[in-house]
């Protein structure tokens, strides 16, 4: 994720980010832990919290791979340009039953400051 | 433009090879699950000799023995989790090189608070020491309408004491608590500190009315151990010791 879905990222990396992160969810399910206790079982949790993680990376990637612009700490190399026009917007990403993730967008509500381009 | 192989070469670059060095940890286990008695570990690993002990730590969790538990969050000596008595001396393992005690280094849970499973402890006890100090602003002269200034001579009245991180390292080194756990510890001693000296609290006489009881400062016996552990280079016993006088000298 450092070095494919970072500030800077481009069709190129995240695809290839998305299918390391399939192959990391294949070996998610064949998943085991040594510790079988039941006090503080921190083996166990951190095993909970890798899948977390792999959610978490899904929904991001997933949503950065389909925001055809450059905002603010995402830096999309194909495409350098804001474009308010199509992309002032929030992502919405949702997990399917057979794993798949709909993105979809929320409007973005407007305070005092008028959106533009960052310049300097 | 930059790529992405781009900014994957520099990252590489920026990594030096370093050789890595053998390290022997040694860390005393218990697990009520298991026995009633702790017992002795010991492992041989390969490491960075700039890597921290908490990593070592985690590379002995994570490939040689997943049972063996410890608590951590932050690793970056912030957070207060990984206190431990390593070598001998309350450390935080995120602060420790493992160059610094190779070849071999021996771990232990902090003492004076009751193990429950390898590193960890019961931190119940001291945090019920630290919450009876009113470990909070308390000023109750109404809501002012712009916030409470302070001048820097003030803030630096109290600045040596806003450093503590609750790892327990202090109070869990202190002789009079392992011999008493009622006395609040070091810890508390250091927050209430905080607020005393703190020109915008009024809680100060209530403070030291607590600190004051048999359970309070005048336990310490000033062994300086608590200056000597914290991992954040607070002043604990002369933090202690202006506790002591206050109480003292400027009636409450």
């Amino acid at each position: 994720m450092f070095d494919l879905a970072f500030v800077v990222r481009s069709d190129e990396s995240l695809t290839k980010m998305q299918q390391i992160l399939a192959s990391l969810r294949e070996r998610y399910e064949r998943v085991a832990i040594t510790d079988k206790g039941g006090l503080y079982n921190t083996d166990l949790m951190e095993t909970v919290e890798l899948g977390y993680l792999l959610d978490c990376a899904d929904a991001l990637v997933a949503g950065a791979l389909v925001r055809t612009e450059s905002r603010g700490a995402h830096f999309r190399e194909d495409h350098p340009l804001r474009d308010d026009a199509n992309w002032l917007k929030h992502t919405l990403a949702t997990r399917e039953q057979d794993g798949t993730i709909r993105i979809e967008y929320k409007p973005v509500k407007m305070g005092p400051y008028v959106p533009m381009e960052r310049k300097y | 433009m930059v790529t992405a192989a781009d900014v994957l070469d520099a990252s590489d670059r920026e990594r030096p090879a370093t050789e890595t060095i053998p390290l022997t940890v040694r860390v005393r286990r218990f697990n009520p699950e298991v026995s009633e008695d702790s017992w002795w570990d010991e492992w041989t690993v390969r490491c960075d000799p700039l890597e921290r002990l908490v990593e070592v730590l985690h590379q002995i969790k994570w490939h040689h023995d997943g049972t063996l538990s410890f608590r951590r969050s932050c690793a970056h000596g912030i957070c207060g989790s990984d206190a431990m008595l390593i070598n001998g001396r309350n450390q935080l393992a995120c602060k420790v090189l493992a160059q610094d005690v190779a070849p071999r280094v021996t771990i232990e849970p902090i003492r004076g608070l009751a193990v429950l499973k390898d590193l960890i402890v019961d931190m119940e006890p001291f945090m019920d020491g630290y919450r009876s100090i009113l470990p909070y602003l308390v000023n109750d002269s109404g809501e002012p309408e712009k916030e409470r200034r302070q001048s820097p001579e003030d803030r630096h009245r109290y600045d040596d004491t806003t450093k503590c991180i609750l790892c327990a390292a202090c109070t869990t080194s202190c002789p009079v608590f392992w011999g008493d756990a009622g006395y609040v510890g070091p810890a508390a001693i250091v927050n209430a500190h905080r607020f005393i000296f703190d020109s915008r609290d009024e809680g100060g006489q209530e403070r030291m009315r607590i600190l004051s009881e048999k359970t309070g400062v005048f336990r310490c016996r000033t062994t300086f151990n608590c200056t000597d552990a914290c991992p954040r280079g607070i002043e604990v016993t002369k933090a202690i010791q202006e506790v002591k006088r206050a109480i003292l000298f400027e009636r409450f």
